[in-house]
């Protein structure tokens, strides 16, 4: 999105006026030129900062820049409530400072605008329930988009029991098991979609098709090996739970997970010594030894707000992820 | 040749032939309006800010007196300033300099107790001496802006100072009446006796505040001014109707009347059944005051009642604990100041209603109300059915969402309507979008406070927004099983909800049993 096109109005405000000064930031956006409201969804991000100091007002440009909320936004008009989180505090209390944003794009003769609040927080977590629910429309579903490591930074359970959806990104994850087990009591409540599972979907649409044209059966059987880049531990995991799952594997079986420094595959994926997949960046090339040719499927290019964005399009649950996780729950507790 | 055209001959006076066409209600006289307990919250907050918007507005007559009573001692002066500040605080306009200074001429205050016979004789010679000096023709309208408990002693001393010719005589009287009338069937009906003993009812004037809203007011418009809308509002395409009146706030000061009124009395016999009977009435034949106020009637009266057990089954009742507002901690209601600990006064009310005629048979209306919940909004959603459980509504596991359209009152007046969309793309994915109309951003400005309207209605004799005798009544008639039941029940322990979450446990499970749940506004 051409940065030309996208404008902001900003202004700090405080707990209780935060729905008049949106009104009221509307009246004069709109006194400028045309530009229609949009929303389909809250999306509630929740990240941990310092505390901000009453009044402060928010510098719009540097989330911009630290987060991709304005992309995401563009390409799934959402009412974006932002908490600014600093969880050394202990005491209960109202928002150290709030600013309330319109920020429009789009073509001039096509424009539309969304909401963004912005909650400088320096209470304690339980405080936070009541402060976002004060801000969700009940109208449209809402998700949960959480930008921090899952297995550092866990949820609160009184802040996704108000979400439709639940968006991370597991390659945040400096600890796999955490992360899944992070997940232990979301994933049968909400829709999962973990922007990290998308840069699976052409590696899984690939095996599945290998599979189709070899025989199922005798892979059941074989050894499956996974290797992967430093940093892409969660996605091979993923593919372990997906394979569980969906191969009904009990607790025993389990693939040889590897990382390897000097790979040029992101991961690839070996069933015993007739198959292999290996994804990187832009395909996934799919080699059989004696069971047909090899092929080679694309990767699309997506960004990260492209990603978040269609998650949030998606809403209903993924049924694959949800096995996928579950398996690896099972496996990660036992 | 074409004939000149012949002028109307003069029917009625220059000023009823001049508004011809005016689409405001145009007070036809100026009038003196006397505010008992002039110098109360209400005055401040909500009457002087409106009588001054009316002022800036040109609605106002032109040398109507604004004359507040109360047992303090105030000079006009004073007064004036007492107005002043309300107007700078409350006002929805800044308050401007030239307007007030046009405008607080018009205000005067007369010291003088209900309790005393004898006062209302200096009230009776200042506000002839008022009228006299501005030339009024000595209309008058008598605002009760008094505690309850002074409704019927406020009349008798109107009587008992011969200030009212019961009719519509001229000069005319007309009394505006707060809420709550009553605090139960019996006691609303010696008040509306007590009135009807002076005034008749076609000079009374019951206000419900909520009827003022534009939002409201735009019900009627949405259903009747609109062929989309009215052949679906009823048992055959809609599931059901929700009501959602949620307060932040907790009782705060108002402790000593709140202990005595709770949820169901405070929200739901009064503003509540009007927004039922609103949403919900059959299109009178005419906008006739009367003709509308039947209609409302009819819904009451058509309510199925709750009684004996089925208060257990159909209504919750709950209580708000210690919790948060805005992430900041708040005592629970028994905890604050005023409230006994061990009260049973209910903060929260949720109800399962039916409304029994061949429109709505078989479709529930949920209506729930409550202090200290996560936001200040009102809302009725209108839930169209499903679509059948085929195509793209078969996948048992992620339903469609169903129609809705859903009436903002408060904050951010409008409408929306849920409807499924394709989300552009290959596959057919679908997602559930609003249409939504903010009244703020299309209007533009703000829109005016619900005593404007209120007030100007009465100045022009109009009716219709306010609450007739046997609508309050049927109202009363219908809760009083549901408060009977519940002074039956003086041990059973009283559900709870921390303050900033949306009610208790027992609301969700009244709804969720039907295979529906709350839409939060
Ligand atoms: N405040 C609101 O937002 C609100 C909303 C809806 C309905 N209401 C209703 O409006 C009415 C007034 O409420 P409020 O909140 O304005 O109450 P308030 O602040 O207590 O005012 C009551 C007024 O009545 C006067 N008063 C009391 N006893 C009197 C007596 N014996 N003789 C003459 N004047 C007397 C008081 O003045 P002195 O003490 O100087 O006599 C005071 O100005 C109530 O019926 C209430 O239920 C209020």
């Amino acid at each position: 999105m051409a940065q030309s096109l996208i404008d902001r109005a900003w202004r700090a405000t405080t707990p209780d006026e935060i729905e008049p000064d949106l009104a009221a930031l509307w009246r004069e956006v709109g006194q400028q030129r045309r530009v229609a409201r949009a929303v389909l969804s809250n999306l509630v991000v929740v990240r941990e900062r310092p505390a901000a100091r009453a009044g402060d007002a928010v510098n719009a440009d540097e989330i911009a820049k630290d987060l991709t909320l304005d992309e995401v936004v563009a390409r799934h008009p959402s009412r974006v409530i932002l908490i600014q989180h600093n969880p050394a505090t202990q005491t209960a209390c109202a928002p150290s400072a709030v600013s309330v944003g319109i920020i429009t794009f789009g073509p001039p003769h096509a424009r539309y605008g969304v909401e963004q609040i912005v909650v400088q927080s320096a209470c304690a977590e339980q405080s936070l329930p009541s402060i976002i629910r004060r801000l969700l429309r009940g109208d449209v579903p809402t998700s949960v988009w959480w930008t921090d490591d899952l297995s550092e930074a866990p949820p609160l359970d009184g802040i996704v029991a108000m979400a439709r959806q639940f968006v991370y990104d597991s390659r945040r994850w400096r600890d796999v098991r955490g992360g899944v087990l992070a997940l232990a009591t979301l994933h049968r409540r909400l829709d999962l979609a973990d922007v990290n599972w998308r840069r699976l979907t052409p590696l899984r649409h690939a095996l599945i098709h290998a599979c189709g044209a070899a025989d199922a059966d005798h892979l059941r059987r074989a050894n499956v090996e996974i290797v992967h880049r430093a940093a892409e531990g969660a996605l091979a995991w993923l593919v372990v739970g997906w394979l569980s799952a969906r191969l009904e594997w009990g607790g025993g079986a389990s693939p040889r997970v590897a990382e390897s420094r000097d790979s040029n595959e992101l991961i690839s994926i070996s069933v015993g010594t007739d198959l292999t997949a290996a994804l990187n960046e832009h395909r996934v090339l799919v080699t059989r030894r004696g069971s047909g040719p090899s092929f080679t499927v694309s990767v699309p290019h997506e960004g990260e707000a492209d990603a978040v964005a269609a998650e949030l399009r998606n809403l209903g649950h993924d049924a694959c992820l949800r096995d996928a996780v579950t398996a690896l729950l099972a496996r990660f507790s036992a | 040749m074409p004939e000149a055209p012949v002028l109307n001959p003069p029917k009625d006076s220059l000023f009823e032939q001049l508004k011809v066409g005016e689409t405001l209600p145009i007070a036809v006289e100026p009038a003196s309006i006397v505010i008992f307990g002039g110098a109360g919250d209400l005055a401040h907050r909500k009457l002087l800010p409106a009588l001054y918007n009316l002022h800036v507005d040109g609605l106002l007559p032109p040398r109507s007196a604004i004359v507040g009573v109360g047992r303090k001692a105030m000079t006009d002066e004073e007064y004036r300033a007492f107005a002043k500040d309300g107007i700078t605080q409350f006002s929805r306009r800044p308050l401007d300099e030239h307007a007030w200074e046009t405008f607080a001429p018009n205000l005067f205050f007369v010291t003088a107790s209900i309790d005393d016979d004898a006062s209302l004789a200096p009230l009776g010679s200042r506000l002839d001496v008022i009228e006299h000096e501005r030339e009024l023709p000595g209309h008058r309208i008598y605002y009760l802006a008094v505690p309850p408990s002074l409704f019927v002693p406020t009349v008798k001393q109107l009587q008992r100072a011969r200030f009212v010719a019961k009719g519509q005589g001229h000069p005319w009287a007309r009394i505006i009446v707060e809420k709550p009338i009553g605090h139960d069937l019996d006691s609303a009906r010696a008040i509306n006796d007590a009135i009807a003993d002076v005034f008749d009812e076609r000079q009374i004037y019951r206000i419900d505040h909520y009827l003022g809203k534009e939002t409201v007011q735009n019900i009627l418009v949405l259903r009747f001014a609109n062929s989309i809308f009215e052949p679906l509002f009823n048992q055959k395409y809609i599931d059901h109707v929700q009501i959602t009146v949620a307060e932040s706030e907790g009782v705060g000061t108002r402790a000593g009347y709140y202990e005595q009124a709770g949820a169901l009395r405070d929200m739901v016999q009064n503003h509540m059944l009007q927004l039922l009977a609103m949403v919900s009435m059959e299109p009178p034949h005419s906008l006739d005051a009367d003709v509308v106020r039947d209609e409302k009637l009819e819904v009451i009266q058509s309510l199925r009642p709750i009684e004996g057990r089925a208060v257990a089954d159909c209504v919750v009742r709950a209580q708000y604990t210690a919790g948060f507002d805005m992430g900041r901690p708040v005592p629970g209601y028994r905890e604050e100041p005023g409230v006994d600990p061990n009260s049973r006064t209910e903060t929260y009310v949720a109800l399962q209603i039916w409304i029994d005629n061949w429109r709505w048979a078989g479709v529930p209306f949920f209506m729930r109300t409550g202090k200290r919940l996560p936001k200040r909004a009102s809302e009725i959603s209108v839930q169209l059915k499903e679509v059948p459980p085929i195509l793209f509504n078969a996948n048992r596991s992620s339903k469609l969402d169903p129609n809705v359209l859903s009436i903002r009152i408060q904050p951010d007046e409008g409408f929306a309507l849920g409807i499924s969309s394709k989300i552009p793309g290959p596959r057919v994915r679908v997602y559930p979008v609003q249409m939504d109309f903010h009244y703020g951003s299309t209007f533009g400005g703000t829109s005016p406070e619900a005593y404007e309207r209120l007030l100007l209605d009465v100045m022009a004799g109009d009716q219709t927004l306010f609450m007739r005798r046997d609508m309050v009544e049927a109202a009363w008639q219908w809760v009083m099983p549901i408060l009977n039941r519940w002074a039956e029940q003086t041990t059973e322990p009283l559900p709870t909800y921390p303050a900033g979450e949306w009610g208790p446990p027992e609301a969700d499970r009244l709804i969720e049993a039907t295979g529906r749940r709350w839409r939060n506004p």
